[in-house]
């Protein structure tokens, strides 16, 4: 829900800026649709076909290696990359296509930079009022209630040099909710922040975004900060999006191997199905519910590490012996390395109980539903 | 200006861009602009317009005349003598000039932004009023030391200006980064500072390069027959102006040789910082026991540079305003100088937008190519524009023959590389990328043009209109040749009365000339020092 003082006030009007017919009116988030949209530079292809939907309202992530073309997404959608092909509507409005570019002041699109790109000449508060017309009446009550909702009540007169870089991207946000965009689009956000604070600000942007009520695409290459922080999850590999869905529909059930891989740590067992729900692989019998009727075929079975459960060698349970090559300590948990008999390694991660030492030998078991994919 | 139609939304189709990294995705977006290109590409046809009609000029003479002008010993010699010069200059003007800067931004030297303007100040003074003040101070001073020491002094402030500029906005990360990696302060100061201020120094050093091949006050009074002097004498020598001309071709082809090694040594780095906002005031070093010697650097170019001429010059004060002088004369010339270097000015800063702009942010050869072809003008001698734009004017122009706006535009052509210079420093710290935010928060491509980049251009459009007027104001051949029938300017008088040996009568105009050209590069200096105490960060 909107904030009192956040929400949508007078429609900016006149003064050279302002985003047009479209923008005036009733407020609230927009929703973003791209169609097949493509983009090359030179020979190589930055983006091959890519559609994402991202439903009004909602924080949506693009997740994938860098050079997948994700930030290219961003500038089409921003307007500042034409498309060679296909579509890019904001609220139901067609903004890129064929025969029409609408300017990027025109989109009501908002965008974060990785670097910021606080204007160095204007103090925090004009910063944040740059996209607020000057004839707007409640411009300085605006300001201040981004400040606000952007935790800088105060710190308004000061310089961009003088903030800390938590609070230049803080403001950077600030800066682009600040006119009500239909969507807000931030590139990187985290990627220049060390990782206790990047953990805290990615709390308060998604905080923020919440209590503007923002549609939002975030670009991001790292995995846990998608999963945690969006609505929605769209991975995109090679110029195209592969997979959309709830951060945990990404997660337990990935689209295929690749995405399962790169989302998170998974274990790859080469398994057949048994045509009743489930599979059999070096761990054993385990349930499949995607797996249909048709017994007999090959394929690779997805276990999570920490569906993985290590027991003495000489536990009665169903399973695989193995060998303890390594382990990496978390804390809170810790990811052993094993290695079957057949020599193919595992990852499991252990929450409670004794660590198992390295060489020491054990048996795995896995615990819970697997998903399987057809094998290459 | 140009901004008016940046990103028009009708753009034309140009060749595919490459792909950006995906670390700074469209950092330079390849499409230029429509409007930017067109505005850049008009300023370099019409920078170009001189040389063209140069060469039109010199084919009309024949295959023969040119072939034995330029294929003698003489003009062997002549060129050995012209690049010697200009290599021993630039050599100890960088030096000088790096070296002023690094001490006076940098280093707890006492009184240093005192030293900061007054290592400035040498570009007030018109070489001819300097080589003449150190041929009389120094009567067995001529030829090629003569004109080496007198140009040094005079040129070094175009390394030093722009150096100091770097220095104020360099981030101290990259030196910080340079120490934590185990450098000291001199290896940090080779390998990380000076790295940053080659695109400034590289700048610099060039246009005192070429500032000596077209200078041609300072070596026309200390008799060193470089190719300025020769094409003067040969073209009041004769009625066959087309030697003067061939050798004007030839110091093109020069200049070309230099424009291009220049053009072939920059690299591909991008020098804005990745973020404008996180920049903080650079440290300074501590001198400790070599403060006194190193007070001594900037006092003995000081000396050197302006206390010799000033004394030289008041000397002849004295015995002029004892003679009672022509005082409404010596207004006219002052309001005439004032006119046209200031009109000058205004248009060689405009035109000079779009170049730099398009230079900073698209690295195409198509930039690179309009980024150059302005320095091309700028090494012509001031003769030899001026040549060329009397004929051209007098064969196309007849209107505006031997009127104001040929002046001014001869202006435009000779010292748009310095306007672009100091521009381009700006245009590499104002990204892209601070534009389309603007944009993307509802800025039509005018309004965030003003709003951000011209703001952010401002430092390199005040220090290139400052130096665009003061170079105007002592400006000698051009204004020679072009100003109209009874028009005077400060430097008219002054070479009138020095080339009639009345010494007495130069005095008067070359100390206002002086006077009023220090005011400006004061005013630069001390701004240049005063952004640094805006910049310290609040308690």
């Amino acid at each position: 829900m909107r904030r009192p003082g956040v929400g949508r006030g007078p429609s900016a009007k006149g003064g050279g800026w302002g985003w047009g017919p479209s923008r005036e009116g009733d407020g609230g988030p927009r929703d973003v649709e791209c169609a097949g949209v493509s983009r090359r530079f030179g020979s190589a292809v930055a983006l091959d076909g890519a559609d994402l939907t991202v439903p009004a309202g909602t924080v949506v992530a693009v997740l994938g290696p860098s050079g997948c073309g994700k930030s290219t997404l961003l500038r089409v959608i921003a307007g500042f990359e034409r498309p060679d092909a296909g579509t890019v509507t904001v609220g139901g409005n067609l903004v890129a296509g064929p025969g029409r570019h609408l300017p990027p002041e025109r989109r009501g699109v908002g965008i974060v930079p990785q670097e910021q790109a606080l204007f160095p000449h204007l103090s925090v508060a004009a910063n944040v009022g740059y996209g607020l017309a000057r004839s707007r009446p409640d411009r300085a009550r605006r300001v201040d209630a981004m400040l606000e909702l952007a935790g800088l009540t105060g710190l308004g007169a000061r310089m961009p040099h003088e903030l800390s870089g938590g609070q230049q991207q803080r403001v950077a946000l600030a800066r682009a909710l600040a006119p009500e965009p239909a969507v807000v689009l931030l590139d990187e956000p985290f990627a220049n922040l060390d990782a206790a604070l990047r953990v805290a600000l990615r709390a308060e942007v998604r905080q923020i975004l919440r209590a503007a009520d923002a549609t939002a695409v975030v670009v991001t290459h790292d995995q846990e900060e998608a999963l945690s922080t969006a609505d929605l999850v769209a991975v995109m590999r090679a110029g195209r999006v592969v997979q959309v869905g709830a951060p945990e529909i990404v997660y337990r059930r990935p689209a295929d191997t690749w995405v399962a891989s790169f989302v998170g740590e998974a274990n790859l067992l080469a398994g057949e199905a048994l045509g009743d729900s489930r599979v059999t692989c070096a761990l054993g019998r385990l349930a499949c519910p995607d797996q249909g009727d048709g017994g007999g075929s090959r394929v690779q079975v997805l276990v999570r590490p920490e569906q993985l459960r290590l027991h003495p060698e000489d536990a009665a349970v169903e399973g695989a012996p193995a060998v303890v090559a390594s382990y990496q300590f978390f804390g809170h948990d810790a990811l052993a390395h094993l290695a079957l008999g057949d020599g193919s390694a595992l990852v499991a991660r252990v929450t409670t109980g004794r660590l198992p030492a390295p060489g020491e030998r054990v048996v795995v078991s896995s615990e819970g539903d697997v998903v399987c994919f057809p094998a290459a | 200006m140009s901004g008016a139609v940046l990103e028009a939304e009708t753009v034309a189709p140009t060749p595919p861009p490459p792909l950006p990294s995906s670390a700074e995705p469209g950092c330079s977006t390849g499409r230029i602009p429509l409007g930017l290109g067109l505005a850049a590409g008009a300023v370099a046809v019409l920078a170009l317009v001189p040389v063209a009609y140069l060469l039109v000029r010199a084919g009309e003479g024949g295959w023969s005349t040119a072939a034995d002008t330029l294929l003698s010993d003489r003009t062997a010699a002549l060129l050995a003598r012209s690049l010697g010069l200009g290599v021993a200059v630039t050599a100890v003007s960088a030096v000088v000039g790096v070296v002023l800067a690094w001490l006076t931004v940098r280093c707890d030297l006492p009184g240093r932004r005192v030293w900061r303007v007054v290592a400035a100040l040498p570009l007030a003074v018109p070489s001819y009023v300097g080589g003449f003040a150190y041929v009389a101070a120094f009567p067995h001073l001529a030829g090629f030391w003569g004109a080496w020491l007198t140009l040094t002094l005079l040129s070094y402030p175009m390394v030093f200006l722009p150096v100091a500029a770097a220095l104020d906005r360099l981030d101290p990360a990259y030196e910080e980064v340079s120490q934590s990696l185990g450098h000291g302060p001199l290896t940090t100061f080779l390998r990380a500072t000076l790295p940053q201020l080659r695109p400034a120094a590289a700048t610099g050093s060039l246009l005192v390069f070429l500032y000596v091949l077209s200078d041609f006050g300072a070596v026309s009074i200390l008799r060193f027959d470089s190719f300025t002097r020769v094409i003067y004498q040969s073209y009041q020598a004769s009625f066959d102006r087309t030697p003067a001309v061939l050798l004007g071709c030839l110091l093109l082809v020069v200049t070309l040789g230099v424009v291009g090694a220049e053009m072939a040594s920059r690299g591909r780095a991008r020098y804005w910082s990745s973020g404008p906002g996180l920049r903080r005031p650079p440290r300074t070093a501590v001198l400790r026991r070599a403060r006194v010697p190193a007070l001594l650097v900037p006092l003995g170019v000081a000396v050197l540079a302006l206390g010799v001429p000033a004394v030289t010059l008041g000397r002849w004060l004295v015995d002029s305003v004892q003679a009672s002088p022509d005082l409404a004369r010596l207004r006219g010339a002052m309001e005439g100088s004032l006119v046209a270097a200031g009109l000058g000015a205004a248009l060689t800063v405009a035109a000079a937008v779009p170049v730099a702009l398009l230079a900073a942010r698209h690295r195409g050869r198509l930039a690179r190519a309009v980024e150059h072809s302005s320095y091309v003008a700028h090494a012509l001698p001031g003769i030899v524009i001026a040549l060329s734009l009397v004929f051209f004017s007098a064969r196309y122009l007849t209107a505006l023959y031997q009127r104001l706006p040929v002046l001014v535009f001869a202006y435009v052509v000779l010292f748009l590389p310095l306007a672009v210079s100091a521009v381009y420093a700006s245009a590499v710290q104002a990204p892209p990328r601070l534009d389309e935010v603007a944009r993307s928060l509802g800025r039509r491509p005018t309004a965030a043009f003003g709003s951000v980049t011209v703001p952010l251009l401002a430092p390199g459009l005040g220090a290139g209109a400052a130096l665009v007027f003061l170079t105007s104001m002592k400006e000698l051949p051009a204004t020679l040749l072009l100003s109209p029938t009874g028009y005077d300017t400060l430097a008219t008088r002054v070479w009138t009365a020095t080339s009639g040996g009345r010494f007495g009568d130069a005095a008067l105009p070359a100390a206002l000339l002086i006077l009023v050209a220090a005011l400006p590069t004061f005013l630069l200096s001390r701004r240049l020092g005063e952004r640094q105490v805006t910049l310290e960060p609040a308690p």
